[in-house]
């Protein structure tokens, strides 16, 4: 369940963002927010997450969010197995392992598993964060944060990553920050336009 | 793109600057003529030669090494300790203040001379080497450990990596940069304060020993010589951590 009520957010000396911005989903689907850069789409992000505080208003996100960053955040002197096993530490090693291999499957990553992340192109590694989220996400009923995920990515990999993230959100609620209005249109979303539109 | 002088042509330079500096000495030594004052370079090659054949020699050199590496990687392993439970307990770092600045900027003559009122002489050029090496690692690991890169700790805390994992992953490698700079300066502190100690307390079988019987004795050759062996060594580990390291950082 996602409940934003309210929000107002603004960075010391800076003009206020949001402005006073309410939605609410509580049960699976997709929110896209979109917006030119600089409305606040990030910022939005870390208040999803809690990383931020709101000046006023409330945040709600329950379960805690799954995120994919902006930036790729891997660690790169690691595989890209051993990166998306890290958060897996707490289930069965044969079922950590099977899950990774699967999400990488999904991204098209697969064949590059045991790739170090330091050797693998910006799209490559950004479809491994992406990865990562998918197999840390619980079976059903997650909320899963996405910013800007196609950034890199090229067009056949991004096509089969959607056609996913549909099915995914029959089980799940997806967060979209983007700028690209068809991502948000093939997913069916609810749109929140961010930036005083 | 930066251009690198070819090998051979850092070691020619080497090569002259080091026959200047040579010649520059032997004329020097020549003008003044009072050997006892100093010694010629070729004097003091043929008293280090002289040395080298002798057992004991060797042992003096090896025994002053192992008291310093000892107290080298005893401060470094401790600074390390510190640092890390610093950046995990941020209140001890003003428990650790007060001692680690006394370390930092007390003479450390003062530290050889009441250090030999504890211990026995053996053990003062250990602890000197330690306590010259411990504020050093202590603050530059602790540094580095605070340089990690925020954003990972954040994709740690939402992704739950475990305390290990963050510690093998994210602080070990930021610590390795800098124990590169640690060990490199760290060393020659330790080498210096060491032999200075030794010195100072008469540690048997020491360089430090050897120097300062050499002065006693006014024999200068002698006392160029070991003053020559010291400077050896200490580039030798320098030049040997700066090996160790670049096959790491290969690896």
């Amino acid at each position: 369940m996602i409940f934003v009520s309210d929000l107002f957010f603004s960075y010391d000396g800076e003009k206020e963002l949001f402005g006073g911005l309410s939605f609410s989903l509580d049960s699976p689907g997709t929110l896209a927010f979109l917006g030119p850069s600089g409305c606040g789409k990030s910022t939005l992000m870390g208040l999803l997450l809690g990383e931020l505080s709101p000046k006023k208003g409330r945040v709600v996100c329950s379960p805690a969010p799954v995120p994919l960053f902006q930036e790729d955040r891997l660690f790169p002197h690691l595989s890209l197995r051993k990166n998306l096993l890290l958060p897996l530490h707490d289930i069965d090693p044969k079922i950590a392992e099977k899950r990774v291999l699967e999400a990488l499957d999904r991204v098209g990553l697969l064949s590059e598993a045991d790739k170090k992340a330091s050797d693998c192109s910006g799209g490559m590694k950004r479809r491994a964060s992406l990865a990562r989220a998918l197999a840390f996400l619980p079976e059903s009923g997650g909320i899963l944060l996405l910013d800007e995920p196609f950034a890199g990515v090229d067009d056949g990999n991004k096509q089969k990553i959607l056609s996913y993230l549909n099915g995914l959100q029959k089980k799940h609620t997806i967060c979209l920050i983007t700028h690209d209005h068809q991502d948000a249109a093939f997913l069916n979303a609810k749109n929140i336009y961010l930036g005083g539109r | 793109m930066v251009f690198q002088k070819p090998v051979w042509k850092k070691f020619v330079l080497f090569v002259c600057s080091l026959a200047f500096w040579l010649l520059f000495w032997h004329l020097a030594a020549v003008i003044t003529n009072i050997p006892i004052l100093l010694p010629t370079p070729v004097s003091v090659a043929k008293t280090l030669f002289s040395l080298l054949p002798d057992g004991s020699f060797w042992l003096t050199v090896f025994s002053s090494l192992l008291r310093v590496t000892a107290g080298f990687f005893l401060g470094l392993f401790l600074g390390a300790i510190l640092a890390l439970a610093v950046s995990f307990i941020p209140l001890l770092e003003s428990f650790f203040s007060v001692p680690i600045s006394c370390l930092k900027t007390a003479p450390v003559a003062s530290f050889i001379i009441l250090v030999n009122l504890w211990l026995q002489t053996e053990q003062v050029t250990v602890l000197i080497s330690f306590l010259m090496v411990l504020p050093l690692a202590y603050r530059s690991l602790l540094e580095a450990l605070r340089a990690r890169d925020e954003q990972m700790l954040i994709m740690a805390k939402h992704y739950r990596l475990t305390r290990l994992q963050i510690f093998l992953h994210l602080s070990l490698p930021s610590m390795r940069a800098a124990l590169k700079s640690v060990c490199s300066v760290g060393m020659g502190f330790a080498w210096k304060a060491g032999v200075a100690a030794e010195v100072i307390v008469l540690v048997p079988h020491s360089l430090g020993e050897q120097l300062y019987d050499a002065k006693v004795f006014l024999e200068t050759e002698q006392l160029f010589a070991w003053t020559i062996v010291v400077i050896l060594v200490s580039l030798l580990l320098e030049k040997g951590l700066a090996l160790l390291f670049r096959k790491e950082g290969g690896r």
